[in-house]
């Protein structure tokens, strides 16, 4: 008895960059001639190498068991959607094996190969089919997918007509409803309304613990991913890092490489594509008299700063931003003043943050002669980690980062 | 590996099957039905005439015929009312070259849906085989009621027992399309100018078949060179049972057969190492 769903051995995947061959038959064949008669290829552009492939996945081997719900994390071109168009069978792998035990749906898009001609029961039937269910099979649920769906109203009504929170409704609901045994879900949640998204993520769920079903899901949303999956893969360049534990996973794609910084110098960090710093530029963040960077919740944070002043107002302002895993940004606080010498230290009270893994970033801005703020630099400072010290069981994603301090029962009026 | 574990499907480019796997396809019959019922209805809804459209070119078509190979050009139809000659091949050719054209553009008219849901591609070619079937079969209906027009007026025409051999012609032409066109989608997913070159091809095709004459207006010293045309059996046959007339070789028959049989399977091959990667080439 195959407790396994799903097993990966040493799966590579090689795409060829540029466009494959020269286009048309005459073209191909001038080059097939003069590589025959040992002279230069005509068609190619100058100082081309017949190096362009690109390899999207190398050795990805791993097993999934029955039930088990999988997240798959890495950045963008990491490899994720490729290795789910391998696991449904759109395309092959270029060596390796894939073991797959039971039938699989993918949702890689929602609503593929829904025609807007018919209406939203005629595409359930068409969707369903494509899927691979039969016809009793889809009359079985096919009250389930509208209710589910919300489109009573509308089921009957040609689908171009729908708006797309409708369209994505139908389509996930025929996706999800589906007798499939493994179901690939590549960041099709991202669509849609955050009602819908809570909605999605709980169904599921619900399919994960009461159908056996097993589910692999792609995300950059980190909050998803801790709520819905029991374990993560991290892929980076095409290999996978990490798989295990969902919140090592995480911190992992994160890069808490940064973990255990105590300083850092500014001119090794990239800036985001809209900053380009001038005026008080960053150069150096450290933290005051620490030698771990673990703050317990009343624990002040004593920020060394370093900046560069090109310009002749002394005067500046910088706001320290707390950033969280999911890449949010809680809260911030701000310090103006004149500072002569550049250089300073602050002491930040973050009491209230509840604890977690979280990133300072540092704003620096000055007023210009019309009063408006304008942002010289902006960057990722050091990572922190508030320490519980009361072990609350806190739910990050619905409660957010920060417990306000307990309510009185009297209304206390102002001094 | 532990050697107890059962699997339901195995991927890889290892293997050596490079056979197209009918059992899934049966799987998805249900597919194949749904989707040929949503082509009949999606082409006609919203149309004045509905189905009716089946047989309004191929008509035209027949009559244009009429006037220019056999009035003007005057070639021969053996005696079979030009009209009705002319008509009867237009839809024998109509669903062949139908088949063949959409099963060469399989992987470019589907590429979407094929990028975003797995299915055996093969069921698409099968899809338009049956949907052409049932235009075809609307068409006949109205070429029925021709011929007994014609027979009413006096036409020399009359109904072979080789009618019973339909199924074998249908068959054949199903296996070539599907052979043919399968060798032609793969060259047309990375030749784009060959895919432009293969509807010229199949148009030119038309003219060395006979749809507009009879066979009999071919030399005798061209006999056999235009004999190896499998279709051109086919369409002999075809106008032998249903009118009477001519005199269609059994060897060049069994000849067809076999060539559609290995050009099917020749095509299958090509099918199935274009299917495993197209995508990313397409």
């Amino acid at each position: 008895m195959n407790e396994y769903a799903l097993k990966l051995e040493n799966v590579s995947k090689k795409y060829f960059i540029g466009t494959i061959g020269w286009g048309t038959l005459k073209k191909d064949f001038q080059s097939f001639i003069a590589k025959k008669r040992g002279l230069e290829d005509p068609n190619a552009p100058i100082g081309y190498t017949k190096e362009d492939e690109y390899c999207a996945l190398k050795n990805v081997s791993f097993e999934v068991k029955k039930g088990e719900v999988i997240g798959i994390i890495g950045s963008n071109g990491a490899g994720k959607s490729t290795l789910l168009k391998l696991i449904s069978g759109i395309t092959m792998p270029t060596s390796g094996k894939i073991y797959l035990n039971g039938k699989v749906t993918s949702i890689l898009e929602v609503g593929a190969g829904f025609n807007g001609e018919l209406s939203g029961r005629e595409n359930i039937y068409i969707n369903g089919s494509i899927l691979g269910m039969k016809k009793e099979q889809i009359d079985k649920v096919v009250d389930d997918i509208i209710e589910f769906a919300e489109l009573e109203q509308f089921i009957d009504t040609p689908v171009k007509r729908y708006s797309s929170g409708m369209y994505i409704r139908l389509g996930f609901s025929v996706a999800v409803h589906l007798l499939s045994d493994i179901v690939i879900i590549d960041e099709a949640l991202a669509v849609g309304d955050a009602n819908f998204q809570s909605i999605a993520l709980n169904k599921l769920k619900a399919i994960a613990k009461k159908e056996n079903r097993t589910i692999l899901y792609v995300s950059h949303n980190m909050a998803t991913i801790k709520e819905l999956c029991n374990k993560c893969i991290v892929l980076d360049k095409g290999e996978v890092k990490y798989f295990g534990h969902v919140d090592k996973a995480i911190e992992l794609y994160r890069g808490k490489s940064d973990n255990n910084q105590l300083e850092k110098d500014f001119k090794d960090i990239d800036r985001n594509l809209w900053i380009t710093p001038k005026k008080t530029i960053l150069k150096k963040i450290s933290f005051i008299n620490k030698d771990n960077n673990i703050f317990l919740q009343d624990e002040p944070v004593g920020i060394h700063l370093e900046w560069e002043n090109k310009t002749k107002n002394k005067e500046i302002g910088i706001r320290a931003i707390i950033i969280n895993y999911n890449q949010e940004s809680v809260g911030s606080s701000v310090y103006y003043g004149k500072v002569s010498n550049n250089k300073i230290d602050l002491y930040y009270n973050f009491n209230n943050l509840i604890s977690g893994s979280y990133y300072i970033a540092i704003a620096l801005f000055q007023y210009d002669k019309d009063n408006n703020e304008q942002i010289n630099d902006l960057a990722l400072g050091l990572n922190i980690n508030i320490k519980d010290k009361d072990n609350l069981n806190w739910d990050i994603p619905r409660w957010g980062c920060i417990l306000f301090p307990e309510p009185n029962k009297k209304h206390k009026t102002s001094k | 590996m532990d050697k107890t574990q059962v699997w339901d499907k195995v991927i890889t480019t290892d293997s050596k099957k490079n056979r197209i796997d009918f059992k899934e396809l049966w799987e998805y019959r249900e597919m194949a039905l749904v989707l040929v019922k949503k082509n009949f209805i999606a082409s006609y809804k919203q149309t004045i005439l509905g189905p009716a459209w089946a047989f309004i070119n191929p008509f035209v078509t027949s009559i244009v015929f009429t006037f220019i190979f056999g009035n003007i050009a005057n070639l021969s139809t053996d005696g079979i009312p030009q009209q009705l000659f002319y008509f009867c091949m237009i839809l024998f050719w109509g669903y062949f070259s139908g088949c063949l054209s959409s099963t060469s553009n399989t992987f470019l008219s589907n590429a979407y849906l094929m990028s975003k849901i797995y299915f055996p591609r093969f069921i698409m070619p099968i899809i338009s085989v049956i949907s052409n079937f049932i235009s075809f079969g609307i068409q006949f209906l109205l070429f029925i009621l021709m011929y007994i027009f014609y027979l009413l007026i006096g036409a020399n025409i009359h109904i072979e027992p080789t009618i019973l051999l339909f199924p074998l012609f249908f068959l054949q032409f199903i296996l070539l399309s599907l052979g043919l066109g399968s060798i032609f989608a793969s060259i047309t997913i990375k030749y784009r100018d060959i895919g432009t070159v293969i509807g010229f091809f199949i148009q030119l095709w038309m003219y060395a078949t006979p749809v507009a004459y009879s066979s009999s207006v071919i030399p005798s010293s061209l006999y056999f060179i235009y004999h190896l045309n499998p279709v051109t059996n086919i369409l002999e046959w075809v106008t032998y049972s249903l009118f009477g007339v001519g005199n269609p070789s059994v060897g060049f028959l069994i000849y067809s057969i076999i060539i559609s049989i290995i050009i099917f399977f020749i095509g299958l091959r090509f099918f199935k190492k274009t299917e495993k990667t197209f995508i990313d080439i397409i």
